[in-house]
Formats: structure tokens, sequence, C-alpha cells
């Protein structure tokens, strides 16, 4: 039998089978990784954000019950290792303040529509603070309700509404710069 | 108020929207603005292109918990395995068998004391010859020199008789040569010695 469940999976890496546990991580890796481009800009450190990532849910493994979905419970761990990623780069520079890098992917290079777009969103997300940032994330490319962003960010859900709120106050002022 | 921000926050989660309520929200100019800002990261998340994953190493992930787990099983067995005999010692053990044990050690602890006090003994015995060793060298050394101090006086003495018999030999010849010459003044006609 070649399928295998995703909780088929979860137990037998659980009972640390390798193979099991690379299966899942090739399942999650591109949006984790799609994740983490987004939100630090850069694909060497989502690579390295990735990996950190990683690292913690298969520390974690054993601690998962199945209370949620595995992806939900993975997202929990992306969402705080990325918080704890930004405040430890925060020491060394802004991440305002790093130069935009020109995307390594040659599928992106060929597709130059795809690049203005993925150079576009990065620029809008680089406009805002990382709080608001996580926000936008949940709520637009996860499809969480705000009680769930709430709940993933542990703040209330009315923190959660305000902060995205202010992130689509300050994408209108950024489209009214770019009109001019 | 707080139905339009109620039925904005239903269209942001997706849920179909009457006519009605779409005009309500589309006629309020805040949140017409907040919608039309919504659509663009709506539309930004829909034409969004999943880029794709590097080539990475994925056994990464694994091999920095095997070591530490091997070793924190291996720690674990350690310990578990040192308890154990600890209690066997401790709590299984009958008491003579304690006893014997402890007869055991005190009698390994005398025999070891006993090994340590002869090798004392040996090395004391070591120092020793090492020391009379050194003084033989020593005396042995003194001799040989006094024998070459004696061996080169007798050498100056003989040189110093060999040269004083030369001495008098040559003065012997020296004066058989004197009293010649005195002949033979003595000898030769007053008339043909010198008259001053």
């Amino acid at each position: 039998m070649f399928f295998q469940s995703i909780e088929t999976l979860i137990a037998k890496a659980q009972q640390g089978n390798k193979r099991a546990w690379l299966k899942l991580v090739k399942q999650h890796e591109s949006q984790v990784y799609n994740y983490c481009l987004r939100m630090l800009s850069n694909p060497d450190d989502a690579m390295d954000l990735m990996q950190e990532v990683f690292i913690s849910v298969y520390k974690s493994l054993p601690n998962f019950r199945g209370e949620s979905s595995f992806n939900t419970w993975v997202f929990q761990i992306v969402h705080r290792r990325s918080v704890e990623y930004y405040r430890r780069r925060k020491h060394y520079q802004s991440l305002d303040d790093v130069p935009e890098q020109a995307c390594e992917h040659s599928e992106l290079e060929v597709n130059s529509v795809a690049q203005a777009q993925h150079q576009q969103l990065k620029s809008m997300l680089n406009k805002l603070p990382w709080e608001q940032r996580l926000v936008v994330e949940l709520k637009f490319f996860q499809h969480c309700t705000f009680e769930e962003i709430a709940e993933q960010l542990d703040i209330s859900t009315n923190t959660a509404k305000s902060r995205l709120y202010s992130a689509l106050g300050k994408l209108k002022v950024h489209l009214e710069a770019v009109d001019g | 108020m707080a139905s339009l921000e109620s039925l904005f926050e239903q269209w942001l989660d997706g849920k179909v929207l009457s006519d009605k309520q779409l005009q309500q929200l589309e006629n309020d100019p805040e949140y017409a603005a907040l919608m039309s800002q919504a659509q663009v990261w709506q539309q930004h998340s829909r034409d969004y292109k999943a880029v794709p994953v590097p080539i990475w190493d994925r056994q990464s992930t694994i091999s920095q918990f095997s070591a530490v787990r091997v070793f924190s099983v291996a720690g674990a067995w350690a310990v578990a395995a040192s308890v154990l005999v600890c209690s066997l010692i401790f709590l299984v053990l009958p008491q003579s068998d304690a006893q014997g044990l402890l007869a055991q050690v005190t009698k390994q602890t005398h025999l070891l004391q006993s090994q340590q006090k002869q090798i004392d003994q040996m090395q004391k015995i070591i120092t020793a010859q090492n020391q009379l060793q050194q003084q033989q060298m020593y005396q042995l050394a003194k001799e040989a020199i006094a024998t070459g101090r004696v061996e080169r006086q007798e050498d100056i003495a003989s040189l110093i008789t060999y040269i004083k018999t030369q001495r008098a030999q040559d003065q012997a010849y020296l004066r058989m040569q004197l009293n010649d010459l005195a002949e033979q003044v003595q000898e030769q006609p007053t008339a043909a010695i010198a008259k001053n």
C-alpha cells in the first residue's frame, strides 16, 4: 500500500520512523517555506527559519495529541518560531532596512508577471510592522478567522482586528504613494 | 456601526452577503476603503504562486536529535543500572552477605596497605643503592685524579733529573775545553804573548 494517511505518518514518525517523518516534512515544506518567504522576504532567511521550524516540530512531535489538525499545530509552531526568529534578527538589523534581493528561482525569472507580483507583495508586506504582517498573513494567506488568529498569536480578538485594520490603513497610504 | 463591522468581518471570512448588505458596506466610506484594500490582499493571495522549495537537507531536522537521544537513552540506562546495583547492595542482599562483603573489603584494604608498605621499602632500598653507587663513583673519580697527579709529578721529576744531568755534562765539557785553551796559552813563547 503506497498511500499512507497523515495520521499513519504522524503515528509512525512519533515512533521514530525516519521515512514517515521525511514524508511529513515533504508534505508541509512548501506551505511553511512560502510562509517564511512572505514573512522574511529573503530566501536564505526563509530557508533557515523553515529548518528551525521542522527541527522544533520534530522535537515536539511526541507531544502532538491530535487535538487540532496537524497543519494547524505545525503552523502554531511556525508562528512561534518566526516571532523568535524575527526578535533575534532584530538585534542585528531592521527587516525594513534589508535591501530587497533578486529572486533566484528560475521559474519566476521566466514568469516575469509572477515575479512582479511577488515583488509587489514583498514591498507591501515590508511596509508593515511585524505584528500586522503576521495578522495579514494569517487572514489572507492562511484564511484564518479572527478567533483563530487570536488563538494562534495568543492575543485578544479585538487586538487581532485592530491590527488588521491598521494594516489595511497602511496599505491605503502605500497605494496612494505608488499611484502618486 | 456595529452591524457594519460584523458585516465586514463576515465578508472578510468569505461569507456570501446579500446585495443589500454589500450596498450597506460600500456606501460607508470607511468600510468601502477597507474593503478595497482587503480586496488587494485577497487578489495577491489568489494570484500567489508558491515558490518551489530549494533543495535542502531534510535529514538535518533529525540528525541533531538522534545523537542526543542515543546519549540520553544511554545515560538513562546508566542511571537505572546504578540505582539497581545500589538497591541490590543496600536493600536486596541479606545483612550477613553485606557483612561478608564488608569483611572482604576490609581484607582487600589491608592487603593493599601491606603492598603499599612493601613498595615503600623497595623504594627506600633502591634509593640507598643509588646513593651508594654515587659514592663509589665519586671515590673512583677521586682515585683516578690522584693517580694522574702522582704520575705527572714523577714525570716532571724525571725530566728535571735529565735536565740536571745534561747541564752537568755540558759544564764538564766546557771545563775541559777551557783547560785545553789554558794549556795552549801556557805552551806558547812569551814574545808571542801580547803586551798591554
